[in-house]
């Protein structure tokens, strides 16, 4: 089934009951996000790895048993710890209404 | 590099009263891990240093001496690196290892198709005063995803050349060399005052930074008026840099601002990418295809299985075929020729068969071991790195070794662990902390090489039966898998969460692949043969002499008394150390000599239950004399010798309740 980004990013932010923080954890795969926070202990190193509030970005996969959580941004991809991914906090990207790229 | 240091004092135009145009300019090759920095390094110098298509292997650094038309200039590979800040050999920051090599410019090597995040690097690298010019690597990578990068624009936004380069077929290479040598003997001549300092960048980082930026660098220039000795104002060195000239003042204190200045370079970075940019919609290539399967359960872990069976069939076909060739080869030509050499050069026959202990056996051990396992497995080791297949595989398996508090990288090093040892213990270089190193390097010593495997099927299938075999493993398996859990929670600290960039998956090139193979493999070759040949002679004096058999007294207790074995044994457990992969053939051999020719077969010295525990103790004690030197050399006498106890006394600690559990005792 192939669900617009608009609808994706909707569903994004309701779900887990409307105004809930989703993470890089809890975040739907296939989504395009946007980081809206990291938390302080893990922050410098997400962000020299490019993963800071603003860029867009999204999970490809998470891997069973609490494996890590690959995401995309851009043309890279992280494999992150779940403990990790978990300090990420991520709102839905409504193409339709954000910012007109360039 | 400390050669280089000394050389590069010589050069450095830092001290004014210095003339400038004595050594060569020094070019610094700065760059995110996986850039190709090193592929791009080894074009420019005609030689290659060692590439890794996975973070952080590139350890030192190393001039080397480029030509570019009529100029000439030094070329210093510096490892992979995040930030500026970043510490990428684990001790100190980068920026401190950019500096000591005194650069008169930085060539910034990024990757065109990921400018986002390679851009925040030159930014940094701007800050520090000295002349940068920008490597858009991977240009052809780039192409083929249909990315597209305006030169142009981005030279205008960096205030630098720019260019666009693929360090393999070397395309751009030269000429952002020229501009980096040009720009660097610019530099030169500003330091020695015959030139104006060239045009600085625009100031970036908003008012509140720069303002702060502005400030800190007023009191690192009145510090530099103070004389170097009263500098030091972040303990950090930096003032004495700025008094060398390796670094402008403003460059000190945006490094003193460190990580404050990153947030907003990474904004810039962004935005900046943005405007450079242009993506068309191309299909997704197949290497990249094969990256995102190779990273889902499905087909990923089958995937990881074929790969791992393939290197371990190919590590024992090619090396076992090698190693019957080169033992041959040995035996019919050299080891004749040595035996009557030393015969007649050595009237005293002891000492005479000690050192043809120590050159025919140590080289033959070298010829049917070394040689053929681990320049095989180096081999492909390095193609495998290349391919960029090891980050992914590291993925797949981290929930697994998490458990003993290690990451997946570490997966691929115990593979090797069950051809060699050596080469695994150098392999755990890919782990990111020394507490994960040394607990991957303690399940290193504790998995079987080639040489225990072969000894425990021999010692334990045709007595036992090869079910008993298969048991031995499994057991050897488990003790190993508990001595990880165990460890994990005695040493202290903890593991750091996995944060790991998947490098994109690479066909690797051949003529790389078995250059860097070369490369590891002499450097083997020169810290083991010395040790083997020298261990298989004082074995070889103590055996001939005769002296052996004095250790029977002090190993009774523990081989007779706790372990339920024949004294000889004990004998062979000791000669162990030594030769592994000889402990067999000396037990029966020694055993022959003790109990007469009745003992020639292994099952007239000892009962199935026995040659059991004996196979297990032999497999988990001491490591080999080569694993000894390579632990050592990678982590010192202390760790070494407590990784030694703690397998030795995890063996006798098994090996004592086995031989209750079976009878023997």
């Amino acid at each position: 089934m192939r669900v617009s980004n608009s609808e994706l990013a909707t569903r994004v932010s309701n779900a887990a009951g409307g105004n809930a923080v989703e993470t890089l954890v809890s975040a739907p795969s296939g989504v395009a996000l946007r980081v809206s926070a990291v938390e302080a202990g893990s922050a410098a190193s997400l962000l020299s790895e490019g993963i800071g509030p603003g860029v867009e970005v999204s999970v490809e996969r998470k891997l069973a048993l609490g494996g890590p959580v690959i995401v995309r941004l851009g043309g890279a991809r992280l494999a992150l710890a779940r403990s990790i991914a978990a300090t990420v906090q991520v709102e839905g990207v409504d193409n339709a209404h954000g910012p007109a790229p360039g | 590099m400390r050669h280089f240091k000394s050389s590069a004092s010589h050069c450095q135009p830092g001290a004014s009263h210095r003339p400038a145009d004595v050594g060569l300019p020094v070019i610094a090759l700065v760059g995110r891990p996986n850039v190709g920095k090193s592929t791009l390094f080894g074009f420019a110098s005609g030689t290659y240093a060692e590439t890794v298509n996975a973070p952080g292997t590139t350890v030192g650094a190393e001039p080397r001496l480029v030509r570019v038309g009529d100029s000439r200039a030094y070329l210093v590979d510096l490892p992979g690196t995040l930030s500026l800040d970043d510490r990428p050999t684990g001790d100190e920051p980068f920026w401190r290892q950019l500096l000591e090599i005194h650069p008169d410019a930085i060539l910034v090597v990024g990757d065109a198709s990921d400018l986002r995040r390679h851009l925040p690097i030159a930014l940094a690298c701007r800050d520090l005063g000295l002349p940068v010019v920008f490597a858009a690597n991977l240009s052809d990578e780039a192409e083929a995803r249909g990315i597209e990068v305006d030169t142009g624009r981005l030279s205008q936004l960096l205030v630098m050349p720019v260019h666009l380069t693929t360090g393999l077929t070397g395309r751009g290479v030269v000429a952002a060399l020229r501009d980096a040598v040009a720009l660097a003997l610019k530099h030169r001549a500003f330091l020695a005052g015959a030139a104006p300092r060239g045009t600085a960048p625009a100031r970036v980082y908003g008012p509140a930074a720069e303002l702060q930026i502005e400030k800190l660098t007023r009191s690192m220039a009145s510090a530099h008026s103070l004389g170097a000795a009263a500098l030091d104002l972040s303990g950090q060195g930096l003032g004495i840099l700025v008094d060398d000239r390796a670094v402008s003042a403003r460059g000190a204190a945006t490094l003193q601002l460190g990580e404050a200045l990153e947030a907003v370079r990474w904004r810039i970075a962004d935005e900046w990418a943005q405007q450079v940019e242009r993506r068309r919609e191309v299909p997704l290539r197949l290497a990249d295809r094969v990256g995102i399967w190779s990273t889902s359960p499905w087909p990923g872990l089958p995937i990881f299985a074929g790969v791992s069976a393939i290197v371990f069939g190919l590590m024992m076909w090619i090396g076992g075929t090698m190693s019957v060739a080169l033992t041959g080869a040995w035996n019919a030509t050299a080891s004749p020729v040595l035996t009557t050499a030393i015969h007649a050069a050595v009237p005293q026959p002891v000492i005479a068969a000690g050192l043809l202990w120590g050159l025919d056996g140590g080289i033959l051990a070298l010829l049917s071991v070394g040689i053929p396992y681990i320049l095989t497995f180096y081999v492909l080791l390095a193609a495998l790195e290349d391919s960029g297949y090891l980050t992914s595989a590291a993925v797949l398996t981290d929930r697994l070794f998490n458990t003993m508090g290690l990451s997946g990288r570490v997966a691929i090093p115990l593979l090797a662990a069950s051809g060699c040892n050596v080469p695994a213990i150098y392999g755990t270089r890919v782990l990111p902390t020394r507490r994960e190193r040394v607990l991957g390097a303690f399940l290193v010593t504790m998995t079987p090489c080639s040489a225990r495997s072969a000894g425990v099927g021999a010692a334990v299938a045709p007595f036992a039966g090869p079910l008993a075999a298969l048991g031995a493993f499994g057991l050897i398996a488990a003790i190993t898998f508990a001595s990880g859990l165990a460890a994990n929670a005695i040493v202290p600290g903890r593991q750091p969460a996995l944060v790991l960039e998947l490098a994109p998956i690479r066909r690797p090139i051949a003529h790389l692949v078995v250059r860097k193979a070369w490369r590891r493999f002499s450097d083997f070759v020169r810290t083991a043969a010395p040790i083997m040949i020298v261990g298989s002679c004082a074995l070889g004096l103590l055996y001939e002499s005769g002296w052996i058999w004095g250790a029977t007294a002090v190993l009774d207790p523990v081989v007779k008394g706790w372990l339920g074995l024949p004294s000889v044994a004990g004998l062979a457990l000791v000669f162990a150390f030594l030769r592994k992969e000889l402990a067999l053939q000396l037990l029966v051999a020694l055993a022959v000599i003790q109990l007469g020719a009745g003992a020639a077969s292994l099952g007239s010295i000892m009962s199935p239950a026995q040659l059991f525990v004996y196979a297990i103790v032999t497999s988990v004690s001491i490591p080999c004399v080569a694993t000894l030197s390579a632990l050592r050399g990678e982590f010192g006498w202390r760790t070494t010798l407590a990784i030694c106890a703690s397998t030795l006394g995890i063996a006798l600690a098994a090996g004592g309740l086995l031989a209750r559990l079976l009878g023997v005792v």
